[in-house]
């Protein structure tokens, strides 16, 4: 490991702890309604809303119907969006003249970004107008990420409440996540980022002429408000094709560092608010430590094995000392590409400023393990945290099991229920992205789109169901994935990634809010120390292991070995 | 249906009977998984 890669990984972890305790503080704030420092600006608007929208903000409700309404939710968002993209050609702003997008990919579109995912089966600065990017892509940012918070909020309840039947007014936390949460650091970040070069412009592109003669079509258009969302809300898709590897999108080295900051920001903070809900903020921090844990050991592997370079352009007399350079931004290095790779992908941002397609295979592995590990490591905004909650109560069954307890978590008796809640949870992301990469490698239309055989190409598709299924949105890049096939079981993938497993989650906490407060006792497993972030990361671990051993076996770890014997594909 | 066909096949050519069937992708991809709430309530 560098002295660069340490650095920026020190920095990056005193900036993120600095900000945990008191934006965690603030979102409880905000999520109980309390008065933060933006109420006087915000609470009128806040209760114009709910007037316009018929919510009656102090009526709560139950899991069931809390579910129905993150369900309903979705559904003018998909829409819309839709529809949009299937007119932008006769809508205004396309100062480009865009033409209008073809049904699969604006299904596929849609889906992705209404679920939080951002998969791009296509250019951004080729294919959509300005309209679309600002009122389609950029609004479903705000949205996908304040449904994730919400959703996280009412499991976080059901931990939290005794004997209580409602888990919080989905509509309530919407609102409330996107006015008091994302709006302003997203003002905020997108200052920052026109500062620092990235175009605000509803301009189109500006003609060049390259020195070699030729002529060339600079895209512009309101990124910098589009960056700040894509980075803060996990949806992590990008204005431009290249993503933050382009010089519009992550300009300089202080863009790369608040991109790597504004990932984790949210997610990370959110485990603090949990700490405070249930009453003890140490629960919090063990949850931290766990992610924290799983993130830093991923970026010195990826940052090892960058830094050490291609074992076969060394043998061929390439010089290797700066580390594998291919795929990646000279300006970023390989410090400032692994660490930005590392948590676009572990945070379910999927946001990229390197080629993933161009990583070594043990890092490509790395890549793809955080994605499977359902994203719990820190996660997107709210879906981190329930989904390490998920583990947490897995863990403590599998520790109640090792001592013959009935297992308890902060206070709640996990039962059968509960059990069944968080197995459907974790289970169906990988029995989605599994299935449909089984499928993918043996039919014609899946096969058409490999950009390479052997290994790495199984890797492709596996990679792409991968970060559909567990709503990240990032690529390997070498799979053509714009196709009637790969959108339309894309879409299915993201849909079942955010749909069928927010259902079970929220399920989860209707049912734990019933229940009565367990007193802890000698025997009761504490949750807070060493052992407890010991055994949680040894579930995430063995479970995520255990599921996609094989299918990491037959990709990367494939072509790793066969790369040690020379073979590339 | 016939009437939001006609309304599409003016703006978007034949594209229009793929927009009906993407349509009903996308709502059955949102209430689709309420069947998956009712199960969940029952398990």
């Amino acid at each position: 490991v560098t002295f660069a890669g340490a650095g920026q990984l020190l920095i990056f972890l005193g900036l993120l702890l600095a900000t945990v305790r008191p934006l965690g503080g603030y979102l409880q704030r905000v999520f109980a309604g309390e008065t933060t420092v933006l109420s006087p600006l915000l609470r009128p608007i806040e209760g114009e809303l709910y007037r316009l929208g018929g919510v009656r903000p102090e009526e709560e409700q139950g899991w069931h119907r809390y579910a129905v309404a993150f369900m309903v939710f979705h559904l003018p968002g998909m829409l819309l969006l839709y529809g949009l993209l299937r007119l932008q050609a006769a809508l205004p702003l396309n100062p480009a003249h865009q033409g209008a997008v073809a049904p699969d990919l604006a299904l596929n579109t849609a889906v992705s970004f209404a679920t939080n995912t951002s998969w791009e089966s296509y250019g951004g600065e080729t294919t959509l107008s300005h309209l679309s990017q600002m009122a389609g892509i950029a609004v479903q940012s705000f949205l996908s990420a304040a449904a994730g918070l919400a959703v996280a909020m009412a499991l976080v309840r059901g931990f939290a409440r005794r004997g209580s039947a409602t888990v919080g007014n989905f509509w309530v936390d919407v609102t409330r996540a996107v006015l008091y949460v994302a709006l302003p650091i997203s003002v905020l970040a997108g200052l920052v980022l026109a500062w620092q070069g990235v175009p605000q412009s509803l301009a189109g592109p500006v003609a060049a002429t390259t020195l070699e003669g030729a002529g060339q079509a600079i895209s512009l258009g309101p990124a910098a408000s589009q960056e700040a969302i894509k980075l803060l809300s996990g949806d992590g898709g990008g204005f431009f094709n290249a993503q933050s590897a382009h010089p519009f999108e992550n300009p300089t080295a202080l863009t790369n560092l608040l991109g790597i900051l504004l990932m984790p920001l949210l997610g990370a903070a959110l485990t603090n608010t949990f700490g405070r809900m249930i009453g003890n903020e140490r629960e919090g921090w063990a949850l931290l430590v766990a992610m924290l844990a799983l993130l830093v050991a991923g970026a010195l592997v990826l940052e090892a094995v960058e830094g050490a370079g291609n074992p076969l352009l060394a043998a061929a007399g390439v010089d290797q000392h700066l580390g594998n350079l291919e795929g990646k931004e000279v300006r970023f290095g390989v410090a400032g590409s692994a660490l930005f790779s590392e948590l676009g992908t572990a945070t379910s941002s999927g946001a990229v400023n390197a080629m993933h397609d161009s990583y070594l295979p043990l890092s490509g592995l790395v890549l793809l393990a955080n994605m499977m590990l359902d994203e719990v490591i820190i996660g997107g905004p709210g879906s981190g945290l329930f989904g390490m909650l998920l583990f947490a109560v897995v863990a403590v069954f599998v520790g109640g099991l090792m001592i013959g307890r009935t297992p308890e978590y902060v206070g709640n008796k996990i039962e059968a229920r509960e059990i069944k809640m968080a197995m459907l949870a974790i289970l169906v992301v990988p029995a989605a992205s599994l299935t449909l990469t089984a499928v993918a490698v043996v039919i014609p239309a899946g096969l058409a789109g490999l950009g390479n055989a052997g290994p790495h190409g199984f890797e492709e598709v596996l990679y792409a169901y991968t970060s559909a299924a567990n709503t990240n949105g990032s690529s390997l890049a070498g799979l053509s994935t714009n196709t009637p096939f790969y959108n339309l079981t894309l879409a299915l993938a993201m849909a079942v990634g955010r749909f069928l497993v927010a259902v079970p989650v929220i399920a989860l906490a209707g049912s734990l809010a019933t229940k009565r407060r367990v007193a802890s006792s000698t025997g009761t497993l504490s949750t807070t120390g060493p052992l407890w972030i010991g055994l949680l990361i040894g579930v995430i671990v063995i479970v995520g292991g255990l599921t996609y051993f094989p299918a990491l076996a037959l990709g990367p770890a494939a072509e790793h070995w066969a790369m040690l014997r020379g073979a590339t594909f | 249906m016939a009437v939001p066909l006609w309304v599409g096949r003016k703006l978007l050519g034949d594209g229009a009977v793929s927009d009906a069937l993407m349509v009903a992708f996308i709502v059955l991809a949102v209430m689709g998984p309420l069947a998956f709430a009712d199960l969940c309530r029952r398990v």
